[in-house]
């Protein structure tokens, strides 16, 4: 694996090969960063905001290239987020969104599958005490594409969270997939939490479903781990986790991994001795 | 010695009494085949011990080693030496089988655990029950079958080594060899730790592996009988009518749900 690390202060282009590991740090007010895959590459990128408020992110992933894509928002400022996706035939595009941050957020992201056989698939983690707001379509126009959406999501008190969860296949994109799931957790009735699925199915012959599961943890679980042992708290702390921890694999870097899964125990530890 | 003292237990679920005053005393080493018809508050008294929330003492009195177990969390009940193997154990996703047991054993314990010491130990118990070593890294009972989810409660009682168990049900849904495996490994723990036993079963296979030390059959809300393994050998064979017509006391029919079909609404037909 070759790693390499950046941090961009200005707009910036990024070429990713084979085996490439980049690591780009954000920083500055305003941002727009363009990456490219290479044809046939498989390559990992990892993008860490942090006291930024503005990002265009645009990214194309050439024939037959395999991306692995996270975002880590560790901003604590207000933060918005505009992502333009173009995945050429037999590309594949994961994008994971890590968003611990204790800044308001609002996020616009368009995947579009363009040629045949492209597929996408997004995870986001949230933990969300603040303002969070999310859209992000998976546009299927060519056959054979498929696209695959898992939000999972914390939300405190006082909390504001929405997800707008969009999958869209063309007139003419058969056989294509879209799938999506979103489990939102809350822990108080004083939050507000929002999402949306949508399917917007214009072709015959496609495969599509949504789920979601909105509400606070259920009581039999709880009882049954406490049974066991833990208190209400550390049943609560391991729940949080379990929704939370495996997108620090996403990029199956183990040295990233660690860090990561690190700072989202430490997130949680705070989360429950507030 | 560990010994739980239950004396005139009165359990309410949702306002109406389940529970008309139990007595009964579970020392180490002993096992309590608990018996009756279904729907007569066996599982009632397990659940109540355990603390579930949805079951309200109103009368009478828990205590387990001197300590009163009414004043407990249900998770201090836990780490206090008491365990309820579930007859319906919940599935937790996204939480590990061994990042679960770790954080139980570390909640009774002032310095965690060795993650070598634990892997160890679990897999050795795993192994002993006949169960697929990557249990360990699958979510807490999540698609397991039945017969794993019972199995899967064994291996949580074998690492939290509690004082006294109680066993719900833990044989339904197991096949012959799976029952055989569950008792001899019930038994092999009793050997060990001198573990004290409630057992509820409606098969008399399962109380002969485990060779009670004492029966009781509870019905309405009582124990109504007492005895030994004899007691359990004759339910077995001539059923509870005997025992109905030797006490005079007639079984309140369940409330029977009438069949419904498709198309009728549910609420007014029973109504009618």
């Amino acid at each position: 694996m070759n790693s390499k690390e950046y941090r961009f202060d200005t707009n910036s282009r990024l070429h990713v090969k084979n085996g490439d590991f980049a690591q780009i740090l954000l920083e500055g007010n305003e941002i727009e960063v363009e990456i490219m895959c290479e044809e046939r590459a498989e390559a990992t990128v990892y993008v860490q905001m942090k006291d930024v408020s503005v990002v265009k992110l645009n990214t194309n992933i050439l024939s037959g290239a395999t991306c692995k894509i996270l975002l880590w928002n560790n901003s604590d400022k207000q933060l918005k987020v505009t992502e333009e996706y173009h995945v050429k035939s037999d590309g594949n595009l994961l994008v994971s969104y890590g968003e611990l941050s204790s800044g308001n957020m609002e996020r616009n992201s368009i995947i579009h599958l363009d040629e045949k056989g492209a597929t996408a698939h997004v995870f986001s983690a949230t933990v969300c005490g603040n303002v969070k707001k999310s859209y992000i379509e998976i546009a299927h126009h060519a056959q054979n594409s498929s696209g695959e959406m898992e939000h999972y999501g914390i939300i405190l008190k006082g909390g504001q969270f929405k997800i707008e969860a969009v999958g869209k296949i063309d007139k003419g994109a058969s056989s294509s997939k879209s799938h999506q799931s979103t489990r939102i957790l809350t822990f108080d009735k004083k939050q507000d939490a929002i999402v949306l699925p949508m399917l917007l199915i214009d072709e015959n012959d496609v495969e599509a479903s949504h789920a979601t599961s909105l509400g606070q943890p259920d009581e039999n679980q709880l009882y049954y781990m406490q049974s066991r042992g833990l208190s209400r708290q550390n049943a609560m702390e391991l729940i949080t986790l379990g929704y939370l921890l495996p997108i620090a694999s996403k990029l199956q870097n183990d040295e990233l991994r660690e860090i990561l899964e690190r700072q989202i125990e430490q997130k949680v530890k705070e989360l429950w001795s507030m | 010695m560990s010994q739980l003292i239950i004396e005139n237990l009165h359990v309410s679920v949702e306002g109406k009494e389940i529970l008309k005053g139990i007595d009964l005393i579970v020392k180490e080493n002993e096992i309590h085949a608990l018996m009756g018809p279904n729907g007569n508050g066996k599982s009632t008294l397990l659940a109540a011990i355990m603390g579930h929330p949805k079951y309200e003492v109103t009368e009478g009195s828990i205590t387990f080693d001197g300590k009163n177990v009414l004043e407990m969390s249900v998770d201090e009940r836990s780490r206090a030496g008491l365990f309820l193997g579930m007859q319906y154990p919940q599935e937790v996703p996204g939480v590990t089988n061994s990042d679960f047991l770790r954080a139980c054993i570390n909640a009774r314990r002032d310095t965690p655990i060795s993650l070598f010491k634990f892997i160890k130990e679990m897999e050795n118990t795993i192994a002993a029950m006949e169960m697929k070593p990557d249990l360990a890294h699958r979510f807490l009972n999540e698609g397991f079958s039945g017969g794993e989810k019972k199995r899967n409660e064994i291996v949580q009682m074998k690492m939290l080594k509690p004082a006294i168990a109680m066993l719900d049900e833990i044989d339904s849904g197991l096949d012959v060899d799976a029952l055989k495996l569950v008792a001899s490994s019930v038994v092999e723990m009793q050997n060990e730790t001198h573990l004290g036993l409630i057992v509820v079963s409606h098969y008399e296979r399962f109380y002969q592996l485990l060779q009670p030390t004492h029966a009781h059959v509870l019905i309405d809300g009582k124990i109504v009988k007492s005895g030994s393994i004899d007691l359990v050998t004759k339910i077995d064979q001539e059923g509870y009518d005997w025992l109905l017509k030797e006490l005079n006391i007639t079984l309140k029919k369940e409330e029977s749900k009438p069949a419904v079909s498709l198309g009728s609404c549910a609420a007014a037909v029973r109504s009618k």
